[in-house]
């Protein structure tokens, strides 16, 4: 790789831990502000203050928020994320198993994603207003109107009440490998899929609309072409680019908007560890989460933006002569 | 029997989706080694009769008729297959832009060798054939150049490699469609020179799309002259250029604009006596300006006075473009003094006033890009007309009837929209539009390079017209003999310097400047 995309890529990266950074204290000081108090929280109504007292000083809570902060930090930094307040567990124990489960839920999601939406876009494309469009579009743009659990809802009626095929509910079991209960992800990779498939569709589509009439195209069609080569080695890569933006929003969308499918189907992943932990005021979990799934928006958006300059030949290029 | 001729066409008709008829029968012949001009204005069918002999039709366009035989096989019975054989192989195109016609994310080597694979070459014998091609439009045959995006390359460059796979895979026939039309004079003819070898060398049937005459004359052996779908005129080019016998052939024959020197007597010389009596309008002092770092205009200076057009001429880079937009204020990383009317004006279209703003006016090259797709033409001049602080309805409603009048634009075109016109009346609204704000000087950019001869020649009337009424013009070009039919000075820049300017006649009669003399030897012209 040459210098200067190297620099612009480190620029990136640099920026992206700067976004961090800010995210954890932005979330560090709500939670300081967040009515309710966790060793109360943990311990009950009725807890003997002496307890509670002995609590907080156990998780460090007697201290001033800055000094907590960057013990938290500088313990985060080493991949200790503490301890959970409830349960006394490290946090990173007891969210382990749930961000695995999240993540086999929203990368199979993404892996599907990406393929299905330029085969159903370009094809959407080739046969504009014709049968096949149809086909394609009045589908994905119905699905892109509803929300997640609504379209989740309708899958367990119709799979799961009705068919009788699939379980209503994901309930994971930690202690089985989870290639052995892959169809407890069926339902809810569909419904992700059915509220980013759309967004992602239509966009390769108008891409590919117009890269379809463009001069070029006719140009290497009138040189003789196959239709197949035309459309792997000229159409496509035209397509890729301008449509990475609206892929990354969409994986960094099923990052965070995992959380309400996994309540639906009850799926114990990290979106409901997150709200399981504001619920017990569990500040260590909570802050571990929302750090976690900063990061996976922060880390997609840099990929995607890689990306970009990678598959440009024009800055590929222009930095490769200096 | 004798020698197959390689192209016929035996009426061919094509109608649009809605029925309508685009081309009527057309029937041409083009024997080995001899080249066809179609001539013919936009609209009249000229170009899609050249796309159907590689058997395509551009979308919402179909052949409904007819024959088309290359080298003995009717292609229009093939299948998919076997046309594909055909296009590239047995019949090229050379495209009319050469910028849009590559595949942007494939290297150039790339593309040629796809094009070479695709007609059943392989291994060295590829490699040979686009060493050859190359070596035969004067381009370097190494790795690193093939390695070259389209990007990278200037205009004048791909078209030669636009050129080289034309002629590459050997085909009977080749078309082109306006080769030169997107490229500055001086690329222009050693274009002209390049395909005008090739040709010969080749042996193959040529069938040469362009609207411009004087380009024709270089390249063709014989000439058909197209008009709403039919061709009126077919023969000898110079039988058709002496005796033209169609109405038609005439007036397009007429409308080329002519370097003055040629042909004295027209618009530009009636009034050279009162033109140095010009008050000034505009006055440019030691104008420099820059693109980034890089310094395009290295001080520059010139006046254009009331009722005087100034031409503005130059090849592509040679900072024509960037003088009229620091003039308008639409480039700001310039220093120098501009004097309006003798106040002096900023660079920044910003610090302008709104009186200022109205005073000088820009009218651009492609009016489908300055036009709102989405205004109708009403709205379009009324949004101009109502910048002059006119607000009562009617009163504006009326200002646009007249601004239409004086363009000579009809009344019916106030409710339509852009997409609804011609080319020289989507100009003729921008024109309009500019007028709207009676301004005191008018910059033109290339106004005229993206229309037709016969229309281009309405618009210079048009300009003659503004001119009389007292309003100053700085006429940029790259097209000499226009410049002469209605500039009374003459501004010739290089690489950002003016290396001659002075009197319309005198410039043109002698030409003090290496450049200048080469521009004028350049101009293509009629005999």
């Amino acid at each position: 790789m040459n210098k200067p995309l190297l620099q612009l890529l480190l620029t990136r990266i640099v920026l992206a831990f700067v976004t961090l950074f800010a995210v954890s204290v932005v979330v560090f000081t709500a939670t300081q502000y967040l009515p309710g108090d966790p060793a109360r929280a943990a311990l009950g109504a009725k807890a003997d203050p002496s307890a509670v007292e002995a609590l907080r000083r156990e998780f460090g809570m007697d201290r001033p928020a800055v000094v907590q902060y960057f013990s938290w930090i500088e313990g985060a930094l080493t991949g200790d994320f503490g301890r959970s307040i409830p349960s006394g567990r490290p946090v990173w124990e007891a969210i382990g198993p749930r961000a695995v489960n999240t993540m086999v839920l929203t990368v199979t999601s993404l892996l599907l994603l990406i393929p299905l939406s330029f085969v159903l876009g370009i094809v959407a494309a080739i046969y504009k207003d014709r049968l096949a469009d149809h086909l394609i579009s009045v589908p994905t743009i119905v699905t892109v109107a509803l929300p997640e659990f609504v379209i989740g809802t309708v899958l367990i009626v119709l799979f799961a009440v009705y068919l009788r095929w699939l379980p209503p509910v994901s309930l994971i079991n930690d202690s089985l490998p989870l290639s052995s209960q892959s169809s407890l992800f069926i339902l809810p990779v569909l419904t992700l899929l059915g509220t980013t498939l759309a967004q992602v569709v239509r966009m390769v589509r108008a891409v590919a609309l117009e890269v379809l009439s463009a001069e070029y195209i006719y140009m290497v069609r009138l040189r003789g072409i196959s239709p197949a080569r035309v459309l792997i080695w000229h159409v496509l890569p035209n397509t890729i680019t301008p449509t990475i933006q609206t892929i990354a929003l969409n994986a960094a969308w099923l990052a965070g908007g995992v959380v309400v499918t996994e309540s639906v189907f009850q799926l114990p992943g990290i979106g409901s560890a997150l709200s399981d932990a504001v619920i017990n005021r569990d500040m260590p979990t909570v802050l571990a989460i929302t750090l976690i799934i900063t990061a996976t928006y922060v880390l997609i958006n840099l990929v995607s933006e890689a990306l970009i300059l990678l598959l440009n030949p024009r800055l590929r290029v222009a930095s490769g002569k200096n | 029997m004798a020698e197959a001729i390689p192209l016929v066409v035996q009426s061919l008709f094509m109608h649009d989706l809605s029925g309508r008829e685009i081309v009527s029968d057309v029937s041409i012949a083009v024997k080995r080694g001899e080249v066809l001009a179609i001539i013919g204005e936009s609209g009249s069918g000229k170009t899609s009769v050249a796309l159907s002999l590689l058997g395509f039709a551009r979308p919402g366009m179909r052949i409904s008729s007819g024959k088309i035989t290359i080298g003995g096989t009717d292609i229009l019975s093939l299948s998919g297959r076997e046309r594909r054989a055909f296009q590239g192989g047995k019949v090229s195109l050379v495209p009319q832009n050469p910028t849009t016609s590559f595949s942007p994310r494939m290297s150039i080597g790339k593309q040629m060798a796809e094009l070479l694979a695709a007609h059943g070459h392989s291994g060295p014998g590829l490699k040979q054939l686009l060493a050859e091609a190359l070596r035969n439009v004067d381009l370097p045959n190494d790795e690193r150049f093939l390695k070259r995006y389209p990007f990278e390359l200037s205009g004048g460059q791909l078209q030669r490699i636009a050129i080289a796979m034309a002629f590459m895979t050997s085909p009977q026939v080749i078309v082109m469609d306006e080769p030169t039309t997107g490229l500055d004079v001086s690329t222009q003819q050693t274009i002209l020179e390049l395909i005008a070898r090739l040709v010969k060398s080749s042996n193959a049937s040529v069938v040469y799309v362009t609207h411009d005459l004087a380009v024709v004359n270089v390249v063709a052996d014989r000439v058909a002259v197209m008009l709403s779908g039919r061709i009126v005129e077919q023969g000898g080019r110079k039988q058709v250029f002496a005796e033209p016998r169609d109405d038609y052939t005439r007036m397009l024959l007429d409308a080329i604009p002519r370097l003055v020197a040629e042909s004295p007597g027209p618009a530009a010389d009636d009034t050279t006596d009162s033109a140095l009596e010009f008050q000034n309008v505009l006055e440019v002092k030691n104008l420099r300006a820059s693109h980034g770092n890089v310094e395009v205009v290295h001080g520059i200076s010139f006046s254009v006075g009331r009722g005087e057009c100034v031409g503005l001429v130059g090849g592509s880079g040679s900072g024509k473009t960037t003088t009229g937009r620091c003039v308008t204020g639409l480039h700001g990383n310039a220093t120098g003094t501009l004097l309006f009317e003798g106040h002096s004006m900023p660079f920044a279209v910003s610090s302008r006033s709104k009186a200022d703003l109205g005073a000088m006016q820009i009218v651009f090259q492609n009016p489908d890009r300055s036009l709102n797709p989405k205004e109708s033409i009403a709205q379009s001049i009324a949004r101009a007309v109502s910048l002059t602080g006119m607000t009562d309805k009617t009163r504006i409603g009326a200002e646009v009837r007249s601004l239409l009048d004086r363009v000579r634009l009809p009344q019916r075109v106030i409710d339509l929209y852009p997409a609804d016109l011609s080319g020289g009346e989507r100009q003729r609204v921008a024109v309009a539009r500019a007028l709207a704000l009676k301004p005191k000087l008018l910059v033109c950019d290339e106004i005229t390079s993206a229309l037709d001869v016969s229309v281009q020649a309405a618009v210079v009337e048009l300009l003659l017209d503004l001119k009389k009424d007292g309003l100053a013009m700085l006429f940029i070009t790259h097209n000499l003999p226009l410049v002469s039919e209605i500039a009374q000075s003459i501004i010739i820049m290089k690489d950002g310097n003016i290396v001659e300017a002075g009197r319309t006649s005198e410039v043109l009669h002698s030409p003090q400047h290496r450049y200048t003399r080469m521009l004028l030897e350049a101009a293509p012209r009629l005999n």
